[in-house]
């Protein structure tokens, strides 16, 4: 009776740790320093979803498994899925330093762009042409003047409009960011090809622009103005 | 008479008669030939050849020794010359004469009559004899306008003592009188041999006062530096037209200013600095340490690298700046010794000067790219750097302190980031991958998120490919769609009185339709029937049948049976309610089905 017991404990057991969520298993095996295994188990917790906490807690573990340029890529991407977190910037400013690159500076307009997430500028957008059309054109089939209450709507509408069209304008052009995944600094090479002259040097966890690809390399410019060819493996486009 | 002698004599005779076609006369005068003490004269030599079967020529003549005369100056250094050519015809034969001038500018320190002796110089394969001429200096009148020395002048004060290589800046100026008018200048020239002058540039104008008049006063400011030693002289002039002012006191009929500028005389002048010496000393070359590199004046030394930790491989830039006022330009960039710690490159020079008008004061800074060979702290190379002052005639040494730089090794992350100065607080520790945090920013830093319910990405797909976004703004399209088709009906109905009644008329019809379909009893029902009927008459034909008798309901476009069975409606709805004894056979029912399929055919 005692081991059929200590058999269903242990069977169950064995069922909480299997059905446990990947998030809490990376969490444990983080504190574990198991850093390798809980990079496994919140990785597989992207499947059910790109989140900024999974990307963070990945970013840390890359950190402290000395991949330090995949690290400051998880902790853009947590960065880009949640803007107002000034606790991911500062990790972010804290690794590049570590690094040797500079502060991480976003533009005015980019911070402005980063308030709100992508799927919520196209919500607004949406909502903001269908209340200026409304406002618009009813006034010109009806042929009536409107109430002086709807004119604030409309040009709250008119500027939302402009704002998330131009948000979402940015957010598709900066699709193009990548960062250096690579642990040690690269030569750039003015040549696709491994043994094309070196055109200057790209550092572990630069944020870079991506200008094309070709084959297996791909063309960037660094944060320091230099443009050259990569091994594609090399760069992680965000 | 022997062959050799007629050849003799023949070629003798041939000559002369060559010579005799290209004679050679010398004149010499002082123009003018009579001046006041501090006006200038010109000694003027002409040589001029005249021949009659071809032109002749007068060579250039680079050597002249006019002999010295007590009490003149002659200004050999602004020599120059005039050529002119005539022909003529005399008693029928051509006469060609080629003649050239030597002018030199003359000028007299005292009173009294000066001559210039006669003498010779050589000239072609002889001699030539130039006469001896006269000049009178007079005592200068009250009356007489001021020599144009004291009216327009060049003037440069330079040191009287340099060392070679030194740079100095100095001013050259014209002066020029309030009574003259400046109005033209050609560009400066110069005798500057064994000096290097720096560019020339474009004038300032001031105001000046000098010698109790004033002056307007053009400068031109730049650096000279002697490249030989011993005494050196420096020579300016420039070719100027300028108005001078006539005689003092000069009357006239209309009164002795109004006429004034009648008499003032344009004239080109040749100004000229005084001879100006200065004597260049050599460097002292017994004391001059290794690590001079030809600056000369007064500097200090800054040496920095632009990080104080770096990885092996990895490069830095240390930068040696000189800072002070001197000869930057001369200046070298310091050698460094092969140091087997350090592959160092050859450096960037950059000279950053303090103001424009002046590039003897400012800083210059050569930039070394130092890359380590080897992780640790490896030994710097040791900068020294001597400049010779020119004041305290010594050279002195300045050294930078020893500056340590961590090299850390490959596959290391820098515990400090590259461009961190005085700005890292010193009690942050460097960053170790660690499973216990030993500081608090570490604890920080590392510390992990465990709630999971922030923004996510919606696995990925943007909104705008969702199906209840689509949803929603299609159900937005349609819902202004419709609302946009009532109330352009509504605005179309309001504008257009056709329109309002017809739709008056079809609100009315539903109305009176509605009330027949809902009589309870066949009084009720034959009320409101034939009216509803008459408003069916009028949406159909837009024309008011509500009062016309029977005669004149007529709609058209229906069929003639049609016709009958309305007619007999109203015939039947007529009998029934004018009569006085009600019939009870009327079924409403069937009345009312009636009532439908004439609506439906109207």
């Amino acid at each position: 009776m005692t081991s059929f017991i200590l058999k269903v404990l242990f069977v169950s057991g064995v069922l909480n740790i299997l059905s446990a969520h990947p998030f809490d298993a990376g969490i444990e095996a983080y504190h574990e320093s198991n850093y390798e295994q809980a990079i496994t188990h919140f990785e597989a917790t992207l499947s059910e979803g790109e989140s900024a906490t999974v990307r963070h807690n990945l970013a840390l573990s890359y950190f402290l498994i000395e991949r330090p340029g995949e690290a400051i890529w998880q902790l853009q991407r947590a960065t880009r899925l949640a803007p107002f977190n000034t606790d991911y910037r500062f990790k972010l400013n804290a690794f590049r330093e570590e690094l040797g690159l500079r502060k991480s500076s976003v533009s005015g307009w980019s911070s402005v762009i980063r308030m709100l997430p992508l799927n919520t500028w196209f919500a607004f957008l949406s909502i903001c042409f269908w209340s200026l059309l409304a406002g618009v054109l009813l006034r010109r089939v009806s042929g009536s003047r409107l109430s002086s209450k709807v004119h604030p709507i409309q040009i709250v509408s008119l500027i939302g409009l402009s704002l998330s069209a131009a948000a979402i304008m940015t957010h598709y052009f900066n699709t193009s960011d990548g960062i250096i995944v690579s642990d040690q600094p690269l030569s750039l090479l003015y040549v696709p090809a491994s043994a094309g002259p070196e055109a200057g040097l790209a550092r572990p966890g630069e944020s870079v622009k991506i200008r094309e690809y070709y084959k297996s390399f791909v063309r960037v410019e660094t944060e320091a103005e230099m443009v050259g060819w990569l091994p594609a493996e090399a760069c992680k486009a965000l | 008479m022997y062959p050799h002698t007629f050849i003799r004599v023949f070629l003798i005779c041939l000559t002369t008669a060559l010579n005799a076609g290209a004679e050679v006369v010398v004149k010499a005068r002082f123009d003018p030939p009579r001046i006041m003490l501090g006006d200038r004269t010109r000694y003027v030599l002409k040589l001029e050849a005249t021949g009659t079967t071809r032109k002749s020529t007068i060579e250039n003549i680079t050597r002249l020794s006019i002999p010295s005369v007590d009490g003149l100056q002659f200004n050999s250094g602004a020599r120059r010359s005039a050529n002119s050519q005539r022909m003529s015809i005399s008693n029928g034969k051509i006469q060609h004469t080629v003649s050239r001038e030597i002018i030199v500018d003359v000028t007299a320190s005292a009173t009294g009559r000066f001559t210039v002796p006669e003498y010779t110089f050589q000239y072609k394969e002889g001699t030539l004899r130039i006469p001896a001429t006269t000049l009178e200096v007079v005592e200068r009148t009250e009356e007489a306008a001021p020599p144009f020395d004291e009216l327009i002048f060049l003037k440069m004060d330079v040191p009287e003592r340099l060392y070679v290589g030194q740079s100095t800046q100095v001013e050259l100026k014209m002066y020029v009188s309030s009574q003259a008018q400046l109005l033209g200048l050609a560009n400066l020239e110069r005798n500057t041999d064994g000096f290097t002058v720096s560019e020339i540039t474009k004038h300032q104008e001031s105001r000046e006062r000098y010698n109790g008049d004033d002056y307007r006063v053009l400068t031109w400011p730049f650096t000279i530096t002697p490249i030989h030693s011993g005494e050196q002289t420096l020579h300016f002039q420039s070719t100027v037209t300028a108005q001078l002012p006539g005689p003092k006191d000069r009357r006239t009929p209309f009164g002795s200013t109004f006429f004034n500028d009648f008499f003032r005389s344009t004239e080109q002048l040749i100004l000229h600095t005084k001879p100006l010496k200065i004597q260049v000393l050599p460097l002292p070359a017994s004391d001059q340490p290794p690590s001079f590199n030809g600056a000369i004046g007064n500097f200090a030394l800054k040496v920095y690298p632009d990080r104080e930790e770096t990885v092996q491989g990895e490069p830095i830039m240390l930068s040696i700046e000189m800072v002070g006022e001197g000869n930057f330009e001369r200046i070298n960039s310091p050698s460094i010794p092969k140091n087997e710690q350090w592959r160092i490159y050859e450096p960037e020079s950059t000279f950053t000067p303090h103001s424009e008008n002046n590039g003897l004061r400012g800083s210059k800074r050569f930039d070394y790219l130092m890359v380590p060979e080897k992780a640790g702290f490896p030994d710097l190379p040791v900068f020294t750097v001597a400049y010779f002052d020119p004041e305290a005639e010594r050279y002195i040494e300045l050294s930078a302190p020893p500056i340590q730089i961590k090299v850390n090794p490959l596959n290391h992350l820098p515990t400090q980031s590259p461009s961190a100065t005085a700005q890292n607080s010193p009690e942050k520790e460097a960053i170790r991958p660690s499973s216990q945090p030993e500081s608090d920013f570490e604890e920080i830093l590392f510390r992990l998120e465990y709630q999971k319910n922030d923004a996510t990405s919606g696995n990925g797909q943007p909104i705008i490919f969702q199906t209840w976004f689509l949803f929603a703004n299609t159900f937005a399209g349609v819902i202004w769609i419709l609302g946009y088709g009532i109330i352009w009906r509504k605005r179309l109905r309001t504008e257009d009185p056709v329109r309002a009644a017809h739709y008056a008329a079809k609100q009315e019809l539903a109305t009176a339709k509605k009330a027949a379909m809902r009589a309870k009893d066949i009084d009720e029902f034959y009320r409101q029937a034939p009216t509803a009927l008459r408003l069916a008459m009028n949406h159909r034909n837009r024309q008011d049948f509500r009062s016309a008798d029977s005669t004149e309901l007529d709609p058209s476009g229906i069929d003639p049976l049609t016709r009958k069975a309305i007619m007999d409606f109203f015939d039947s709805a007529e009998a029934y309610r004018f009569s006085k004894h009600k019939s009870k056979h009327h079924d409403l029912a069937a009345c009312k089905t009636r009532f439908k399929s004439l609506l439906k055919a109207l």
